[in-house]
């Protein structure tokens, strides 16, 4: 079937008006007296020259004649449609009359030396009629090709441009109408690296394929997509249908590119946080280290998606504003079709969690003059309108070598918590929560001074104010009974310290210091005093 | 006592997939009905195969108590020991596909016999009883908001805003699969509807009642608590298991 549409689709052409014109000329050339005319000018012409001396009944006519004529007039129409095209109308003109002329000439010679009578004439008309025929199909068919080149350019440049901005499916589906020339390849082949890095290995696999079928053996297109293949072995192994927030994404072979998110290029899995697996990346364009932590959709129902995206989306540009040296600086946010990201300063360093149990806490003063930077670092946020919401030893780095330190997670690592639905044991704990926070109240800065209060609280005595065996239980000591004095648990612990504590998580928010500021000044205070006795 | 009992379950207007499972039986001959609403969670995969499991092991080991006959001062331990199964079912399925570890369930049945019916829930899939024209909950969710309320901890209208509104405080596939029981009278014309919380928070009480009360049959009543729900956009998935005594 698509043989005959072929053969009709080109059937209808110039071209194939020269072709048939040779054709009856062979077959049919005694009958169309026409075709002799050159023939008898050229004999008449010959006679006057040589004034009578050719004697037409002295010619003979070789037994091979008609077949020469027929195998000349088949050159000939090869010739027109074939070379001429090549050649372009200006250039096949000299060759076109040059070998009309040689003919004559032959013809000629031929006549008058050997006595031999072939009748060139209608391979001389066919070369000069087909010319003129050709020179009309050559007009149009030069604008058909440079259209064509255009469109194709043109589609090669949006490809480049649609690749550059990230969306490689659509640079693929520009490119589709195009042959298979060196730059399609090369530019499929750039399009798969990057659906590779993006991790859609299915769609890779399918242009590496696409790749391949049109050349053998492009580059190492082959043994990409046997990279692919066994990487999708492993995930069907693995029994997942998709990425949760518990599966890392999968770190490729060498064979196949380093996935990225956004801009970035992941290095390694570093850790799993509130929402997710938190990736060390690298921005290649100014080789900056960023900690990518990442908020995987699947783990969500999409009627919940929208708005946990906005709230993501909302929270990490709020948390992108703050500027502070105890802040962890967000560099940027962006999505990926399965999952936000937020990519912010790879903070150096251990998160306080790490020195909370009993028998490994911090100096007292060095406890205190920790808190007490937070302190300023939340006043400041407090004065941007951001609350951190989750203010807890866990988010907050902190580096002994050269005393940095750094909050993270601003905003955002509740987000994930809130919005799941009933993941029963899978929750964060409310051990740092503020008593208004976990009534559903609106949360203000006073909640962050609440739940800074229960991290110093941990940092010196290794507990925290309120246990409990289950969420439940847990929520209602701290929504309804007394915490226990931090004295319970460190004897030696100075009275200005427990009182500065009892302070900061007092259960009325207006009970507390006035602001984070306050608190820092009175941690200070209490920081001071500790050298100084120390000393 | 005769018994029409119809169910119906949707995925509402926004999930992909139907977490929720239902199944119910009459025997006539007896003249009991067993009815099963389960409402899965964790996950996609997780959360449908879940419910499935305890509905489906509930029907499996009650369905034929119901035509032998059983006193009714053994049917608690039987339906516990059904729950515990399902429990276990359930387990043994986390254990073989890691990407369900943490799917779970909750489940709420009832064992109709005569003119009392035997109520065993865990979780917030809840139970009503609808008497001429009263509609009470028979059932107290097993959640930590729930608790806080009872506590005094927290006031109703603030409910929806606390952080751990979504944590059940037990469920089927968590540690713990004891049930709470209890029990309900029916007098003739009395419904009991069972239903997932889809329905609580798609559509007002109130307006059950009216809807309940419009419809001609069981199955129009159950009808109209789905498409009510649905026109009002019913976010999660919506199930709903209505017996009618005559």
């Amino acid at each position: 079937m698509s043989a005959i549409t072929f053969v009709f689709e080109r059937m209808f052409s110039l071209r194939l008006l020269v072709v048939a014109a040779a054709v009856v000329f062979a077959f049919a050339g005694d009958s169309l007296p026409l075709l002799g005319y050159l023939d008898r000018m050229m004999f008449s012409a010959l006679e006057d020259a040589t004034g009578g001396a050719i004697d037409a009944r002295e010619l003979v006519e070789p037994a091979w004649s008609a077949a020469a004529i027929r195998g000349a007039l088949m050159a000939g129409a090869m010739f027109l449609v074939l070379v001429v095209p090549r050649l372009g109308g200006a250039a096949a003109l000299p060759v076109v009359l040059l070998l009309a002329g040689a003919l004559v000439v032959l013809q000629a010679a031929l006549m008058f030396y050997q006595k031999v009578w072939l009748p060139l004439g209608e391979v001389v008309t066919l070369l000069l009629a087909g010319y003129l025929v050709m020179l009309f199909w050559l007009q149009p068919q030069r604008t058909i090709e440079s259209l064509t080149g255009n469109v194709l350019a043109a589609r090669t440049r949006l490809s480049k441009l649609l690749l550059r901005q990230g969306q490689p499916d659509e640079a693929l589906e520009v490119l589709a109408d195009c042959p298979p020339d060196d730059h399609t390849l090369e530019l499929q082949y750039d399009i798969a690296i990057q659906q590779e890095r993006k991790r859609q290995y299915d769609k890779a696999g399918a242009t590496y394929q696409q790749i391949l079928a049109a050349r053998r053996g492009y580059r190492d297109a082959a043994e990409r997509l046997a990279a692919l293949d066994s990487i999708a072995d492993e995930a069907t192994r693995a029994g997942g249908s998709g990425f949760d927030t518990t599966r890392t994404l999968v770190m490729p072979q060498q064979s196949v590119s380093r996935p990225t998110l956004g801009r970035y290029e992941i290095e390694r899995e570093i850790g799993r946080g509130a929402m997710g697996v938190v990736y060390l990346g690298k921005d290649p364009r100014i080789a900056r280290t960023v900690a990518i932590k990442t908020l995987s959709y699947q783990a969500f129902d999409a009627s919940e998606l929208g708005d946990l995206k906005s709230r993501f989306f909302r929270e990490a540009e709020a948390a992108g504003r703050l500027s502070h040296p105890a802040i962890v600086t967000v560099y940027d946010v962006g999505e990926e079709a399965d999952l936000a990201f937020i990519a912010m300063d790879y903070a150096q360093g251990r998160p306080l969690s790490d020195f909370c149990r009993p028998d490994r806490l911090l100096p007292l003063s060095t406890a205190l003059t920790i808190v007490a930077r937070v302190a300023d670092a939340l006043d400041y946020a407090h004065g941007q309108r951001v609350i951190h919401r989750d203010i807890k030893p866990g988010n907050i780095i902190y580096n002994p070598d050269n005393g940095e330190l750094k909050i993270t997670d601003f905003g955002i690592a509740k987000i994930a918590d809130d919005s799941r639905t009933r993941t029963g044991s899978v929750m964060g704990s409310p051990l740092y929560m503020s008593p208004e926070q976990l009534k559903g109240h609106k949360v203000t800065g006073a909640s962050d001074t609440y739940s800074l209060g229960v991290t110093l609280y941990k940092l010196v005595s290794g507990q925290t104010p309120y246990q409990g065996e289950t969420l439940a239980a847990l929520t209602y000591q701290i929504l309804n009974k007394r915490p226990r004095s931090v004295r319970e648990f460190n004897k030696d612990l100075p009275n200005g310290v427990v009182r500065l504590i009892n302070k900061a998580i007092q259960r009325e928010p207006d009970k507390r210091f006035a602001n984070a500021a306050v608190m820092a000044e009175a941690l200070r205070r209490q920081a001071s005093r500790e050298t100084a006795e120390a000393s | 006592m005769e018994y029409m009992v119809s169910g119906r379950t949707d995925t509402g207007t926004l999930r992909k997939s139907n977490q929720d499972a239902i199944d119910w039986c009459v025997d006539e001959r007896s003249g009991q009905a067993l009815l099963v609403v389960a409402d899965g969670m964790g996950g996609y995969e997780g959360g449908e195969e879940a419910s499935r499991i305890a509905v489906d092991t509930v029907m499996e080991m009650l369905a034929p108590a119901l035509t032998e006959g059983m006193p009714p001062e053994f049917r608690r331990e039987r339906v516990q020991s059904a729950l515990d199964l399902a429990s276990e079912r359930i387990e043994v399925r986390k254990v073989q596909a890691p990407d369900l570890a943490r799917m779970g369930t909750t489940i709420v049945l009832a064992w109709v016999s005569g003119n009392s019916a035997l109520l065993a829930h865990i979780g917030d899939s809840r139970c009503y009883q609808l008497q001429q024209d009263t509609l009470h909950c028979m059932t107290r969710d097993d959640t930590v908001v729930q608790s806080m309320v009872e506590d005094g901890s927290i006031r109703e209208q603030d409910a929806p805003n606390v952080p751990f509104r979504n944590v059940l405080t037990r469920a089927l596939g968590a540690a713990d699969a004891t049930a709470t029981f209890g029990e309900v009278s029916l007098a003739s014309g009395d419904q009991l509807l069972l239903c997932s919380d889809g329905l609580m928070e798609a559509l007002a009480e109130e307006e059950w009642h009216t809807r309940l009360l419009q419809a001609e049959s069981v199955q129009s009543g159950v009808n109209a608590l789905i498409e009510g729900s649905l026109e009002k956009g019913a976010k999660d998935n919506v199930s709903v298991v209505l017996l009618s005594t005559v």
